[in-house]
């Protein structure tokens, strides 16, 4: 999907309203602002930040959180660097299961935490993504946790 | 809100209509069941929990150049013929992660095990570590982070080996048929051989190091640990690029850009 694309999903979708809902926890400020890439996000005052996007995606195969789970580690661990230390079966408040994949990446030399979270809905993936500095997200990975948990995909 | 469809797990035979033709029509029509889906090394269960190392990473590692799963040293150490002198070498890339501290592991792992640090800088670091206990310390370090990728190479140094030997031998036998020259040699003849005697002798004492060097090589294997992203190193082969643009918008950079991105 092109980015003009992904801004024109991102733009009818909070027109007509996101097909996703999520929580943001004490602590978190939500940022009203449109983004071209996120329907949702929220940061802490310390940069911990949990973004929410939309991807449209159609076809037969692309339930498959096997087939997405593997393109985003290749793109993310085999040519991003990113070190996967966890993977996790999750389910969305709704009952819908997804993936969670648990990163750690250096950034300027600094240790850096980054989770994606994903679910497939209809003709569409719900990407929840998480980051921060190791040691602010650390202090935030329980309200992290909570507003993931507090994702509802259909 | 939408609601989720059924499909993900559905299979086309299941999916099919019935007919009221009977099996025989039936068998024709079903689609054939799918095969079972591509080994996948990442897809494991739920909650993989990771060992708990101190840069601890799922270890459900693709490591080679194709991304298949490899029998860390069995196909480069396996036992050679007696008298074979092999020089061990582990190239491994690893994510970058906690770079410093899994510095600082890869050269405690060496340490442990009888090794050195051979050299370090923000990125790599080179440790060498005794030949019978490389696959002990290759499996350390590949504990102790995320391998992207692994290289190990077993380069056979017996033909050199025993080439120098021979060569410093026969170095050494003309060194001492001139010293016994030198002592009946008159002036004249004694300076010629001096000249050859120190040829000689510099030719012993290069093929001393070399030998030397060889038998180093051979009982301390080498491992090379490199923390780099692909992406910006062209390690092996260009990777495919899935037709997903917004792949590559993963990250942090573009999640933690919370002015630029607006």
């Amino acid at each position: 999907m092109s980015p003009l694309r992904v801004a024109m999903l991102a733009l009818v979708l909070a027109a007509c309203g996101r097909p996703f809902d999520v929580k943001t926890a004490p602590g978190f400020l939500e940022l009203k602002e449109a983004s071209a890439h996120f329907a949702y996000r929220a940061t802490t005052p310390e940069g911990v930040v949990v973004g929410v996007r939309v991807v449209d995606v159609e076809g037969e195969g692309s339930h498959d959180l096997g087939f997405w789970t593997r393109a985003m580690t290749l793109e993310l661990r085999d040519a991003g660097g990113y070190a996967l230390v966890e993977t996790r079966d999750v389910k969305s408040r709704d009952g819908v299961p997804g993936k969670q994949l648990r990163f750690g990446h250096d950034e300027s030399g600094k240790p850096y935490v980054y989770w994606v979270t994903f679910f497939a809905a209809d003709d569409h993936l719900i990407v929840a993504e998480a980051g921060g500095s190791k040691a602010h997200f650390e202090a935030a990975q329980s309200s992290v946790e909570w507003m993931l948990a507090s994702l509802a995909v259909r | 809100m939408a609601s989720m469809t059924a499909s993900a797990g559905a299979t086309p035979a299941a999916a099919a209509p019935a007919t009221d033709d009977g099996d025989a029509r039936l068998a024709q029509d079903v689609a054939p069941a799918p095969p079972p889906p591509p080994k996948r090394q990442i897809d494991r269960g739920p909650a993989q929990k990771a060992e708990p190392d101190a840069h601890p990473v799922d270890k459900s590692l693709p490591v080679d150049a194709n991304g298949q799963p490899q029998n860390a040293t069995a196909a480069a150490t396996e036992t050679p013929p007696p008298g074979t002198l092999l020089v061990y070498t582990a190239h491994v890339t690893m994510a970058v992660y906690q770079v410093d501290s899994a510095i600082d592991a890869v050269e405690s792992i060496a340490r442990g095990v009888g090794g050195y640090l051979a050299a370090r800088n923000d990125t790599e670091v080179r440790v060498r570590v005794p030949r019978a206990r490389f696959d002990e310390a290759l499996h350390k370090v590949e504990a102790s982070g995320d391998v992207i990728h692994r290289d190990i190479a077993a380069e056979d140094v017996t033909d050199a080996y025993v080439d120098t030997e021979a060569r410093l031998k026969n170095a050494r036998a003309v060194r001492d048929r001139l010293q016994a020259l030198l002592e009946k040699a008159s002036v004249k003849e004694a300076i010629d051989i001096q000249r050859e005697l120190e040829r000689v002798t510099g030719e012993i004492e290069v093929l001393e190091g070399k030998l030397a060097s060889l038998e180093n090589r051979v009982a301390y294997s080498t491992i090379d640990v490199a923390f780099q992203a692909r992406g910006s190193v062209a390690l092996h082969e260009s990777p495919v690029k899935l037709p997903f643009p917004w792949l590559g918008e993963l990250g942090l950079p573009r999640l933690l850009d919370l002015q630029g991105a607006q």
